[in-house]
């Protein structure tokens, strides 16, 4: 596909607007707050590719925004059945790659969990105190024991969490993360991957379905866009 | 499973094992004799293991990888996972999956706004899934050789890029002939029940229910096929008037007509009965129904016939077998019960030392009593456990007299009366005077007997009397209980028994939301995806606290509450718990 002149023209001009305006953060619906879209330039990746809609580059199958969350001080069940703070566990300073999923889904989830099994052994090359946690949006149909069975089909390591509990509480939680979906059906969940480098509210937040080199490339950006790694 | 075939060869004696050598070496170098050829039943069978279980012929997982580079393998990968059993496809999470149909695959790309007109209007889904819908995506008839190659390298048979999430997957010959060959017969011709003009369907009862609430059922399943049939007909009459659309789905509006199975005697005989009213007339779908006992017999019919039995009003479901079947239940009934009852009690401070389960030996009283058992072993290990079976309404209420009333009752009493509530709250009546009060703390009774309880004059016991209670709390408001309550009134249906009133209108409207979304695609799964689907989308009229489904689930509620009496509580009962989800 040629790149238009037309669209080389229009990307700079927004590109120079963005740089002169830059997008204010405004509370969202679902109680975050979130700073409109800014569009991710990743390696490899440029502006006039970008704009012209991927002409040379392969053109990534997600987006990317920053955001701005605290998640809930509820008590969660790991596929052991133990209980597990959220609040409690999310304040450590470790990294921390977050997506919800549920075991009878079929099309989008396996692909989030494999992506993330794929993405363990690089993720913890990069910091090994990394933690991987897959909340269930179907608590009461995820009893701890069809978790660990779903689990163990991703070969997770120690660091990878599942979590379940009380419908009321992974609500608080889906509606903490900007996660909600309509009408309540998780049929209209959406395929949702939170990174964070360490504790506090700023997360880095994909919809789609990245590789598993643009996860990497995504959380060795929110590694050294924190300082360092761990802290 | 890898290598299995190998090492079982290996472990077979010399004549065996040259006799199978040799065979083999006819496949391997013999491509004249072609492990499937198109249409041999054996190789769509393995197809068909392929497509539902992602298990080549051999029975080995195979690895696929997605567009942009994930792996997957085994089950997760296999096609009915995101194509679905009746190769519809699905449409979640912002993914729209196309059909893969026999009759799509295999001819050219037909633009059809009609089956992919819900997800386009009714779904709630992002702006890139209404945009994928809107791709028109043409491309000739695929043939084996191009649907080989959208399978192994992700392209259609217009040279197109597939979705990325669309595994690309390296099988082997055989396992793709195979594949192709189960494709051609996916979901070809209509399952039996329909035709141009009629649908037809079936309510299922038994002598063996209750008179009035059977009537109550029927009453109900009565008004809603009438009221479904003068609209089709007001559809039907005026084809070339078309607000909304309407002339487009003129193929889909088929008179509804009902068959009142009607099953008498014992249970061992429903099967024999259901057999001869399916033969008479085949029907497309069961809706809602209510018999006396398990719904156990009418369960293997329909699992038998692929025949989707949609939400029947029953506290017996078929709990026992691997893998979803075709009838689709409120929740595990008397099962859960027990379940809860169990958990709630091991969330109690004051564990129980002793507990004493008197139960009948009918379903009634044995499943509840079994799934309490094991449930109480595993949650309560500490407290003792002594089951009382006893047959007839005369050794229920001597039991229950004996057990109250002795010199060293249980801490906790567990009935599963069956049909005789009414007697055992009144041998319970008889005996509170006697009862020692301090040491027997609980008695418990099922869901069933709450409503007798309420109709009693009230009790006094020395001991707080609970009831296990799988349904939602009368003080939460459902907007739609008003929608259907209205309409009961205009169709004047009595309403008699409010919760199984609504239940079975909540059959109805899930039958009538599956047949409105498949349109004239009429196969019974994928009524059943449908229905998984849309389950939850807010279509519960407050019988159920949340009534869900998804891919192969099959109970759509999954907790209890524990209540008790109280004459100041809205409906003259409330909840000493939370909702417990066992």
């Amino acid at each position: 596909m040629t790149v238009k002149p037309v669209a080389v023209v229009t990307a700079l001009a927004v590109g120079a607007l963005a740089a002169a305006f830059p997008p204010q953060a405004r509370p969202s619906r679902t109680g975050g707050t979130v700073r409109p879209a800014v569009h991710v330039l990743l390696p490899g990746q440029n502006h006039i590719a970008a704009a012209a809609g991927a002409g040379n580059a392969e053109a990534k199958n997600y987006t990317a925004t920053q955001a701005s969350y605290s998640p809930p001080d509820v008590t969660l069940i790991d596929r052991s059945g133990k209980p597990v703070q959220l609040a409690a566990l999310l304040h450590q300073p470790r990294p921390v790659l977050l997506e919800f999923v549920f075991t009878s889904c079929t099309t989008i989830c396996p692909i989030l969990s494999a992506t993330f099994s794929q993405g363990q052994k690089d993720v913890a090359q990069i910091s090994p105190d990394y933690l991987m946690i897959s909340i269930s949006i179907d608590p009461e149909y995820d009893t701890p024991a069809r978790l660990d069975a779903y689990a163990r089909r991703y070969h997770p390591g120690e660091n990878w969490l599942f979590l379940t509990g009380k419908k009321k509480d992974v609500f608080q939680v889906l509606k903490a993360f900007g996660a909600l979906y309509q009408s309540d059906n998780k049929m209209y969940h959406r395929p949702y991957t939170f990174l964070r480098a360490r504790s506090g509210p700023a997360w880095r937040r994909l919809e789609g379905h990245p590789s598993s080199n643009d996860l990497l490339d995504e959380y060795r950006g929110i590694i050294s866009a924190s300082g360092s790694a761990g802290k | 499973m890898r290598g299995y075939g190998l090492r079982r060869l290996l472990k077979c004696d010399t004549q065996f094992r040259v006799s199978a050598i040799m065979i083999l070496f006819a496949f391997a170098f013999g491509p004249q004799v072609a492990v499937a050829q198109e249409g041999a039943p054996a190789g769509i069978e393995r197809g068909r293991q392929l497509y539902r279980q992602g298990l080549t012929a051999s029975g080995d997982a195979f690895g696929c990888t997605t567009g942009n580079g994930i792996a997957l393998s085994g089950a997760p990968i296999s096609c009915v996972n995101c194509h679905r059993p009746s190769g519809f496809g699905s449409s979640e999470g912002g993914k729209y999956v196309p059909p893969i149909t026999g009759p799509l695959l295999f001819a050219p790309r037909e633009l059809n706004r009609n089956r992919i007109f819900y997800k386009m209007f009714k779904e709630a889904q992002p702006a890139q899934f209404a945009a994928r819908l809107r791709e028109p995506k043409m491309r000739p008839a695929y043939t084996p050789a191009t649907l080989s190659r959208a399978i192994r390298e992700g392209m259609d048979s217009s040279g197109q890029k597939l979705e990325s999430e669309m595994p690309r997957c390296d099988l082997q010959s055989s396992d793709m002939e195979n594949l192709v060959a189960y494709l051609k017969t996916l979901s070809v011709a209509y399952d039996p029940g329909v035709d141009s003009e009629t649908v037809h369907l079936a309510t299922v009862v038994s002598d063996g229910a209750d008179p009035r609430r059977r009537e109550a059922v029927l009453q109900t399943v009565h008004a809603f096929f009438d009221w479904m049939n003068t609209r089709a007909e007001g559809h039907r009459s005026r084809p070339n008037f078309s607000p909304n659309y309407h002339s487009d789905f003129k193929n889909s509006f088929q008179r509804w007509q009902l068959h009142v199975w009607d099953l008498h005697g014992p249970a061992s005989t429903w099967n024999e009965q259901i057999e001869a009213e399916y033969r008479r007339q085949p029907v497309f779908a069961v809706v809602s129904g209510l018999v006396g006992g398990p719904w156990d017999p009418v369960a293997r019919f329909c699992d038998a016939k692929h025949l989707p039995c949609v939400f029947p009003n029953t506290e017996l479901p078929r709990t026992s077998q691997s893998g979803p079947g075709y009838s689709l239940y409120f929740s595990r009934g008397l099962e859960l019960e027990a379940e809860a009852l169990a958990g709630f009690l091991a969330a109690n401070p004051n564990q129980p030392g002793l507990i004493v389960q008197i139960h009948t030996r009918d379903a009634d009283g044995l499943v509840p009593a079994e799934a309490f058992a094991r449930a109480a072993k595993a949650q309560i290990p500490g407290a003792q456990l002594r089951d009382l079976s006893v047959s007839g309404e005369q050794e229920l209420c001597r039991e229950v007299r004996r057990v109250t009333t002795s010199e060293h009752p249980p801490d906790v009493l567990v009935l599963w009366p069956g049909k005789y509530s009414a007697p055992v709250l009144a041998a319970l009546s008889e005996a509170a005077p006697s009862v020692k009060s301090g040491k027997l703390k609980i008695v418990t009774l099922p869901a069933g007997a709450l409503e007798v309880a309420q109709l009693h004059k009230p009790l006094v016991l020395p001991a707080d009397l609970l009831f296990t209670y799988p349904y939602e709390l009368p003080t939460v408001y459902y907007p739609r209980v008003f929608l259907v309550r209205q309409w009961m009134h205009s169709r004047k249906v009595d309403r008699v028994y409010p919760r199984l009133q609504f239940q079975t209108y909540y059959a109805l409207t899930m039958l009538q939301f599956g047949l409105d979304q498949i349109l004239d695609d009429f196969f019974r799964d994928y009524l059943v995806e449908v229905i998984e689907h849309e389950a939850e989308s807010h279509l519960d009229n407050g019988t159920h606290p949340s009534l869900a489904l998804g891919p192969g689930q099959r109970f759509a509620s999954k907790g209890a509450y524990i209540v008790k009496l109280d004459a100041a509580a809205q409906d003259g009962f409330r909840a000493v718990s939370g909702w417990i989800v066992p």
